[in-house]
């Protein structure tokens, strides 16, 4: 480099690299908020700066990149040193794809020829990059394995941990309870809980429901509302999908809601709900104004209640060890984790929070009734009065 | 419901010179430690520098040209790249892809950790030619801080500023490493293979040298997760004149090497 542009090329060059290290920053965002959506990481808070479409900013992901480059910075201090450890964790990311490519490869039916020339091609050259980078294990290697294996764990308990609560949660056919719930519906002698009561819901099937939600509306304090709807969120493998489908249940006061988001949409549940309520009462196949005059006169929507429900596992349950231990940790990223109802952007006006333990069905208890003639009073060592 | 339906990247001009600040940042800034770690701390000799410049172009050609530009890139989903979209693609035929596409997805967001000290630390050290005792932690961990400060208020809007900066990056790869292949022109016969072969056995390092020819390829998995931001075929083209500025700055680092042999630079790793 000739003396004279030196300055110049250290300029641009330091521009170069802030500009790959923003373009890394970005591409961390991106990923945790798709890890998020495909089930693969805790709720987290994301924020989105300006209106441009893609363009989030993930608090917590910043301030750990932000923790570990500068702690990297004071480990490592030199270039260097830092090339002697970079590379390890980066390769096994390449391998990986190339197996998901091969899988990709497979089921867009290429001849498998192909297929297997790719595979061997880039596994060759991929494993060796690996087996010459292993060695870096040892100059500072372990640093960005350790990281990736942390990231690794949370990943493995946030989905098979929920994969093991779900399996607890309970359903009802939801047909038994239509009838009943909209008795309470009409019933004027209940105290109105809501206009629209909003419970979000697991079930797939439409005419399944949770039994704590049912639990919820007619036990728990019983919850009259004009229109119980129950919404339902899937997350869809196309990215930018929005959509959604309405089932009336019950004449029209019980209705189930389905949203069908891509993994890369924000879940702002109470915005579009807003909206499809909107909508259908533009469509006129709502009518929330009729039951009371002075609101079908000022054309009012009426309130909503979001209703949450945290399921909650009791480690009375009888889980194997291996699931036992996914659930601890599983338990602690839930608390570091965004509640429910913030993930699905609800603002915390208008939601309620119940929290039930799942118990696992069909626990043998014996209790045995004794007739009171029989009881014996002898060997009762305290009395719980 | 408005569809918020994925706008489509169509080739621009414009969209060309945003890719080079998207995309090709980490492959774009390799040049500045690739070389100085495959050399490592030992007397450069022809054919080491020879072997080098030969395997950073045959793995820029296979693994970055090669697997992502042309393959990987293909496997988009509608639009959307990176490991999880092509997982989010693929997971219904086969419960197992879950397992690589976590291990790859946290390996990849863990070397997140060392790709903007690594990057930015190589450039500041270059003060060092006025100054060896330059505080340069100091200077990068600055940089740092400020980089990690403005992400809250949104960067998407400078990151397309960016582009016409990588530009002026890239030409100045080309131009710099043009003027020194003009001295030793026979470097283009490192484009032979059997050099590239030939490196790992000859090279002080011996096969481990990959390790750090690797550097000049970990940004190609990157440039497959920003697929989305840009679209395929602005990635591509930019590719063609990104590559072409690459190789002209590895063989002019190569003929430099040449020039110099018997010194060494860098540190033995």
């Amino acid at each position: 480099m000739p003396q004279s542009f030196l300055p110049y090329g250290i300029i641009i060059a330091t521009c170069a690299s802030i500009i790959a290290s923003q373009a890394l920053i970005s591409g961390s965002f991106t990923l945790i908020s798709e890890a998020m959506r495909l089930n693969l990481w805790p709720k987290i808070k994301i924020n989105y700066p300006s209106i441009m479409r893609g363009q989030i900013f993930v608090p917590s992901t910043n301030f750990i990149l932000f923790a570990g480059t500068i702690l990297v910075t004071l480990i490592f201090r030199e270039s260097a040193n830092m090339e002697a450890a970079y590379g390890l964790a980066i390769t096994l990311t390449m391998l990986m794809t190339t197996l998901l490519f091969t899988a990709y490869l497979r089921l867009k039916r290429v001849n498998s020829f192909w297929t297997i020339l790719y595979l061997v091609i880039f596994l060759t050259i991929e494993l060796s990059f690996l087996i010459a980078n292993l060695v870096k294990f040892f100059h500072g290697g372990y640093v960005t394995l350790f990281i990736a294996g942390l990231i690794m764990f949370i990943m493995f308990v946030w989905f098979f941990g929920r994969k093991i609560r779900n399996r607890f949660v309970d359903f009802e056919r939801l047909k038994d309870y239509l009838p009943l719930i909209n008795e309470l519906s009409h019933d004027t002698t209940v105290p109105k809980f809501a206009t629209h009561l909003v419970y979000l819901t697991s079930a797939n099937n439409a005419m399944q429901i949770e039994s704590k939600v049912i639990y919820s509306i007619l036990q728990q304090r019983p919850k009259r509302a004009d229109i119980y709807w129950f919404v339902h969120v899937d997350v869809l493998e196309s990215p930018h999908t929005m959509e959604y489908s309405i089932k009336f249940l019950h004449d029209k006061n019980i209705v189930r809601v389905d949203f069908r988001l891509g993994f890369k949409v924000e879940q702002k549940i109470n915005y579009y709900f807003r909206k499809v309520i909107e909508e259908m009462i533009q469509s006129g196949e709502i009518d929330v104004y009729s039951r009371y005059e002075s609101l079908n006169k000022n054309k009012v929507i009426g309130d909503f209640r979001f209703v949450v429900i945290e399921k909650m596992i009791s480690y009375e349950n009888k889980l194997v060890f291996m699931d036992k231990f996914i659930m601890y940790f599983f338990d602690y990223l839930k608390i570091l984790s965004t509640s429910e109802k913030k993930s699905f952007g609800l603002d915390s006006s208008n939601v309620l929070l119940e929290k039930f333990p799942i118990l696992i069905k069909g626990s043998n208890v014996k209790l045995k009734r004794v007739p009171s003639s029989n009881f014996d009073y002898s060997n009762i060592i305290d009395t719980d009065n | 419901m408005a569809l918020n339906s994925n706008q489509h990247h169509k080739l621009t001009s414009a969209g060309v010179i945003i890719t080079l600040g998207i995309i090709f940042g980490d492959i774009g800034t390799s040049p500045l430690y690739v070389m100085k770690a495959a050399l490592g701390q030992y007397p450069i000799s022809h054919d080491v520098a020879f072997g080098i410049i030969s395997c950073i172009f045959w793995t820029l050609t296979l693994q970055t040209s090669f697997k992502y530009v042309i393959l990987t890139l293909q496997a988009d989903n509608k639009g959307e790249g990176g490991i999880f979209s092509l997982y989010a693609l693929i997971r219904r035929s086969g419960k197992w892809l879950l397992f690589p596409a976590i291990i790859g997805g946290a390996a990849l967001l863990a070397d997140g950790f060392i790709t903007p000290p690594i990057s930015i630390s190589a450039a500041v050290e270059g003060l060092r030619v006025y100054n060896p005792d330059v505080p340069t932690v100091a200077i990068v961990i600055t940089i740092l801080v400020f980089l990690f400060g403005i992400q809250q208020f949104g960067t998407a809007m400078v990151g397309r500023a960016f582009g016409p900066i990588m530009f002026i990056w890239f030409s100045m790869l080309g131009v710099l490493g043009f003027i020194q292949i003009i001295h030793q022109p026979h470097v283009f016969f490192a484009l032979n293979p059997m050099y590239a072969f030939e490196l790992l056995s000859i090279h002080p390092e011996g096969f481990w040298v990959l390790g750090a020819i690797f550097l000049c390829t970990t940004g190609a998995e990157a440039m497959y997760s920003d697929l989305g931001h840009c679209g395929k075929s602005n990635i591509r083209i930019s590719w063609i004149f990104v590559k072409i500025c690459l190789l002209l700055n590895y063989f002019g680092q190569g003929a430099w090497a040449m020039r110099t042999r018997g010194f060494t630079v860098g540190k033995t790793r």
